[in-house]
């Protein structure tokens, strides 16, 4: 199970270091620290006949083993600069060309797949788990190679220089590390079990702020603080448990650390009294014993790196393996004589997954069928949250039923390819995204980027924003989104309404246009919003019904399915669910006396 | 952002913060007496261990040798043993001082006046004092001993120095200074390019949560590529900051090269001269640039952690700022009387404004005889929900008077008031802990016998049973997802279970689906039964049953009657009650 596991870490790591690419680099940064190390144990070396120089009164050595320390000194500069600079440069590139695969693949993944899955966790992938591969990057993924290959090299010179020394120093090391990790073995299991007291905690709190009112109009004080204080108790109680277990694992590790020096001193100064060795072997060996020990100590961390390393890269290819949305699909032709869309006892159920990875299931669309005429003003209305916008994605389709089948133009949307089958279409959606560019951009977004200023112009007429537009200091250069231009709500509908109608497609989709606007903003829009619908087919999702009055048909939605069609005159004779709604929100909007029916 | 303030008030905070160190606070001196000199006490026995043993060595001296062994193994032992044991007590102490402080503000929040809650987002809040209480704790175990280690290690080390050879502690301490400033050049420039790849990447992360929002409108008008072409700028920007950094980056390590070279250079060769020409013995040169590193320690770490402490207090302050608001005395009051005077609730001439110079509620008159249902509708921002807010107590009203069955809640305690009242909000609250504990509150320490016949009388029960696990079904944050109208039934189930003569019901505006609406509508019905209501209507039955209604306008009551007769007046309220469908609705 153990050993399965490293498999699959070492081959993410491994992965991670060919996505990573730029390997010149790379190998650059691991010769120079390498250098650098080498440098380190040359200066042991020289130091050692240095001190004996001293001791035993040979002037000409001393001199020369001097210049050579400096030469040595003067070459670890350049050595360290080299290393540390191409150490950045590596993460640099590794990090911009995972970043742009990263936010490529954003674009691509199936809408599908971006509905069901937590935005949270997905916009974490990228950024979080991202971010914490740049210092396994930058430093640690080099520095473990630098500390084992250099406590390999360094041992093999101790030895050399006094095996005596050596191994008295060295055989304790394993014992303790061993007895350190048994020491810390509980402190896992003792930090959840503190963290999910915290998390009692933090609910008790959330309570404490969320059901405010309720605690005050109930007087339930004190059984809500019980709560919290119970769990403070727990959680303090298990933070003195930890405290025990990191006394001994303080005292273990600091055996680890303290005997073996010890023991280098005493053993080696009683080597030097008896003439086995000389002091200045004794110093050098001291000076590079840290470079042996240092493996040994840092081992549970370099563990610790490797695996959440893994950990954070593992993640991220998961969000780069999920297959785009797919691009077969033939560029049909609009059949004229078939109704523009149609639903044939669609079946849906919508699927998300939340942070915790649970799942859950809820049906959509039963047994949906409807025709859409060319040139037909459809809006849907029902109860919020039954899917309405569902039904747009199905056209458009995002989304796959899973029984029936959705036509667009006469052919099944399977059969279309999706970006040809879209270049029909044009939307308006309730909160429009200004993307960070110029106004001009932003209308132009309808002819995919480019498009004529004449074009750009008369869209931004028609949608009653151009005179507002040139009167801002730089006109349709003038930067839009959050660092841009603030516009308001209306003003930003607009904006869509003239992407839109630059595309001039042959479906509307509108998906709840106005709902973020005020009433009176709505109503000027309503003039933008027919003028668009002229001599187009649309569907419209409305949740404000002064919206929806003048479609030719309203469907009716309610338990997935359409339980009335027709008119809004016909409806409201009828008398039943729509009339309900209608009914309902009259006593809500009660407000203003100029909303003139 | 957490601003760095003066030095003084930092120390005052400080010292406030150790002050509610309370019980445990000898424990914690305690332990942190035996922890921080830790460093010191190790560098001091090992420079003076290898003191000894070198001059054993140097002279040969097998006695010396023994006793410097001897030394060392006795020292280094009970070195172990304090800190080992002092570590122990000293976490403990701290624990459990976490553990005080966050009850002491738990209690306090719960009773800060509602005003305070609504004046800040709750998230905002929540995150807040999680992260203060964390700051808190930062100070008090980690960042005050770190401080105070590194201050002790680089006085004792630099004492120490100068005890043993004067000069040569000179030499060492000038070098280790000369290598930290000039360290220091390339920290500024490092740090600036630092905080660019954070903005950049704050702007990355911008771009990628537009991508996510706007996934439709990208693929319906194709913009994939221009997106991308405008994210790889971007991440560009990252790329550039990124390099410059490791530029700078690369510059200090080769400075860092070179300063510990010139301290090499420095003491080494003109110690080892020294010692060459008899002026410091080879031990004492040892044991003196072990010291070295004390100081040079405390220098560049003692910054950091003065900063980090710094900021730590300043979230501390903010937890003392909660400490010190003044909190709501449910109690101050008297009970009420036994003798009931005219009306259920009379409400004389109400004023009331959040802020001064901007009044709600301009003078609200009416009176509500027991039993009776009064509807109260009128547009957002007419008053509504302010004047519930002020019936609950939740803020002290200016002019005018609230009468309880004939007592003025002036002279009322809150607590008392609120026992009049069982209160149904638009949207509730579910606590996190089962079904059965979220409707306890209603009453708690209630029998399950009345907890499920609340249910009952609330047309939850048939729900709730068909749940797997029922009444023990979890709720809240991580627990099942409950419809609107199961919520709502929940809420009237906690209204039941108080049995306050007085009910104030605030009806949601969402419409719910139209299954749930009838089981609500009906649990309402029996909830009202026999209780004096105030009820913010938004359904139409609920107008239709009411015994009178009170049309709110900008803070007045602006008509009231029933509803048949004010459709006869044709004023405001036929107006919205007509507005949309005047064929339909039947005058009753």
């Amino acid at each position: 199970m153990i050993h399965q596991s490293s498999q699959k870490v070492r081959g993410v790591i491994g992965r991670l270091l060919r996505e990573g690419g730029n390997s010149g680099c790379l190998t650059l940064k691991i010769i120079m620290d390498l250098i650098d190390q080498g440098l380190d144990l040359s200066f042991a070396f020289v130091l050692r006949r240095l001190i004996d120089s001293t001791i035993t009164d040979a002037p000409e050595t001393f001199v020369s083993r001097a210049l050579l320390l400096a030469a040595l000194i003067v070459l670890q500069i350049p050595a360290a600069a080299a290393a540390r600079y191409s150490g950045g440069r590596y993460m640099a590139l590794a990090m911009r060309g995972m970043r742009i695969r990263s936010g490529r693949k954003m674009t691509e993944l199936p809408l599908a797949y971006l509905n069901t899955h937590h935005s949270g966790d997905l916009l974490s992938r990228v950024t979080n788990d991202l971010g914490q591969l740049t210092q396994f990057l930058e430093t640690r993924f080099t520095q473990i190679i630098k500390t084992l290959v250099s406590g390999v090299a360094c041992l093999v010179v101790m030895l050399c220089w006094s095996w005596e020394v050596t191994l008295v120093t060295f055989f304790s090391v394993p014992v303790f590390m061993a007895l350190t990790a048994w020491a810390g073995r509980p402190i896992e299991g003792l930090t959840s079990a503190q963290n999910e007291e915290l998390g009692h905690v933090s609910a008790a709190i959330q309570d404490a702020v969320g059901g405010a009112a309720e605690i005050k109009t109930y007087g339930l004080y004190d059984k809500i603080a019980k709560v919290h204080d119970e769990a403070v108790d727990i959680a303090v109680q298990r933070g003195v448990d930890i405290a025990r277990a990191n006394a001994r694992v303080e005292f273990a590790n600091l055996l680890t650390v303290l005997v073996p020096v010890t023991l280098i001193c005493a053993v080696g100064v009683w080597m030097v009294l008896i003439d086995r060795i000389t002091m200045g072997t004794l110093l050098a060996i001291i000076l590079i014993s840290n470079d042996v020990r240092m493996p040994m100590q840092m081992w549970h961390e370099f563990v610790s790196w490797w695996r959440s390393a893994a950990g954070a890269a593992r993640r991220i290819f998961e969000l780069w393996d999920e297959p785009a949305e797919r691009s077969d699909g033939e560029d049909l032709a609009i059949d004229g004589d078939a109704p523009l869309v149609s639903f044939r006892n669609v079946r849906f159920s919508y699927r998300q997954t939340d942070a915790d990875g649970e799942t859950a299931e809820r049906t959509v669309f039963r047994d949906l069928s409807v025709d859409i005429r060319r040139g037909e003003r459809v809006a849907v209305v029902g109860s919020s949250g039954i899917g309405k916008s569902t039904f747009i994605h199905l056209i458009a389709g995002f989304y796959e039923p899973d029984g029936g089948t959705v036509f667009f133009g006469g052919h099944e949307t399977g059969r279309w390819n999706p970006e040809a089958m879209r270049r029909h279409m044009a939307l308006v959606q309730q909160d429009t995204y200004l993307f960070p560019g110029t106004l001009r951009e932003n209308i132009a977004c309808g002819a995919g980027g480019s498009a004529q200023e004449a074009d750009i112009v008369r869209a931004a007429s028609q949608a009653c924003i151009h005179d507002f537009i040139v009167g801002l200091p730089r006109g349709y250069d003038t930067s839009a989104g959050e660092r841009g231009v603030r516009l308001s709500g209306g003003q930003r509908q607009r904006v869509a309404i003239a992407r839109a109608l630059l595309k001039d497609a042959p479906l509307l989709l509108l998906d709840e246009p106005t709902s973020s606007l005020d009433m009176k903003t709505e109503q000027e829009i309503q003039h933008e919003l027919r003028d668009l619908m002229r001599g187009r087919t649309s569907v419209i999702i409305a949740h404000r019904l002064s919206t929806v009055r003048d479609a030719d048909r309203i469907l009716v939605l309610n338990e997935g399915r359409i339980v009335e069609e027709g008119s809004h005159d016909r409806l409201m004779t009828l008398g039943g669910v729509y009339a309900e709604l209608v009914a309902r929100q009259a006593l809500l909007e009660g407000g203003d006396a100029d909303d003139a029916p | 952002m957490l601003r760095k303030e003066p030095i003084w008030d930092s120390l005052r905070t400080l010292r406030r913060l150790l002050g509610l160190l309370g019980p445990v606070s000898a424990r914690y001196w305690t332990g942190l007496l035996m922890v921080v000199p830790q460093n010191l006490f190790f560098n001091i026995i090992m420079s003076i261990s290898l003191v000894l043993l070198l001059q054993s060595a140097e002279r040969r001296d097998v006695r010396l040798f023994m006793s410097a062994v001897a030394f060392v193994s006795a020292s280094l032992f009970i070195f172990l043993v304090v800190v080992a044991v002092g570590g122990y007590i000293y976490a403990c102490a701290v624990a459990r001082a976490n553990g005080h402080l966050r009850k002491r503000v738990f209690g306090h929040l719960q009773r800060m006046p509602m005003s305070w809650f609504e004046d800040r987002h709750s998230g905002d809040m929540i995150s807040r004092l999680t992260n203060d209480v964390q700051a808190a704790e930062q100070a008090w175990s980690t960042q005050l001993g770190a401080s105070i280690a590194a201050i002790i290690m680089g006085v004792g080390s630099g004492v120490t120095m100068f005890l043993l050879d004067w000069r040569a502690a000179l030499l060492s301490i000038g070098l280790g200074i000369l290598g930290l400033l000039a360290n220091s050049l390339f920290i500024g420039p490092m740090k600036r390019e630092s905080d660019a790849v954070q903005r950049s990447l704050g702007l990355v992360t911008e771009r990628l949560a537009d991508m996510l929002a706007a996934a439709p409108v990208i693929r319906i008008f194709s913009l994939s590529s221009w997106i991308e072409r405008r994210f790889g700028a971007c991440v560009g920007c990252v790329f550039r900051h990124d390099l410059r950094r490791a530029r700078w980056s690369g510059g200090q390590a080769g400075m860092s090269a070179l300063t510990t070279a010139l301290n090499f250079v420095g003491l080494i060769l003109i110690g080892s001269f020294g010692v060459y020409r008899g002026w410091i013995s080879f031990s004492t040169l040892v044991g003196v640039v072990q010291l070295t590193n004390g100081i040079t320690w405390m220098f560049s770490s003692l910054g950091n952690y003065l900063t980090g402490l710094q900021t730590s207090l300043a979230g501390v302050d903010r937890l003392f700022e909660l400490l010190d608001a003044p909190c709501e005395d449910i109690a101050a009051g008297s009970a009420l009387g036994s003798e009931i005077i005219g009306s259920a609730l009379r409400v004389k001439d109400l004023h009331f404004s959040y802020e001064p110079g901007a009044p709600v509620l301009k003078g609200v008159d009416f009176s509500i005889n027991p039993g009776e249902t009064v509807a109260i509708v009128g547009s957002s921002g007419s008053g509504k929900s302010t004047l519930l807010k002020l019936l609950l107590g939740f803020y002290p009203f200016d002019e005018g008077d609230i009468l309880l069955w004939g007592q003025s809640v002036r002279t009322l305690s809150l607590e008392v008031v609120r026992s009049q009242i069982a209160y149904v909000p638009q949207v509730n609250y579910l606590f996190s802990g089962t079904i059965y504990e979220n409707i306890e509150m209603g009453r708690p320490g209630a029998v399950r016998e009345d907890i499920e016949e609340a249910a009952r009388a609330a047309m939850a029960h048939d729900f709730i049973m068909a749940l797997p696990q029922g009444y023990d079904t979890p709720v809240g944050e991580r627990g099942a997802q409950l419809s609107g109208g199961q919520r709502q039934r929940i809420a009237i189930a906690r209204a039941f279970l108080r049995n306050a003569p007085i009910l104030l019901l605030d009806e949601a505006t969402a419409s719910l689906d139209s299954q749930s609406e009838h089981l609500v509508r009906e649990a309402l019905e029996q909830l009202k039964a026999g209780r004096t209501v105030i009820v913010v209507a938004h359904r139409l039955s609920t107008v239709h049953s009411a015994k009178y209604i009170l049309v709110l306008e900008n803070g007045r009551i602006v008509e009231r009657g029933s509803h048949r007769e004010l459709i006869r007046t044709r004023g405001r309220y036929a107006y919205y009650y007509n507005l949309q469908f005047a064929e339909q609705m039947n005058e009753t």
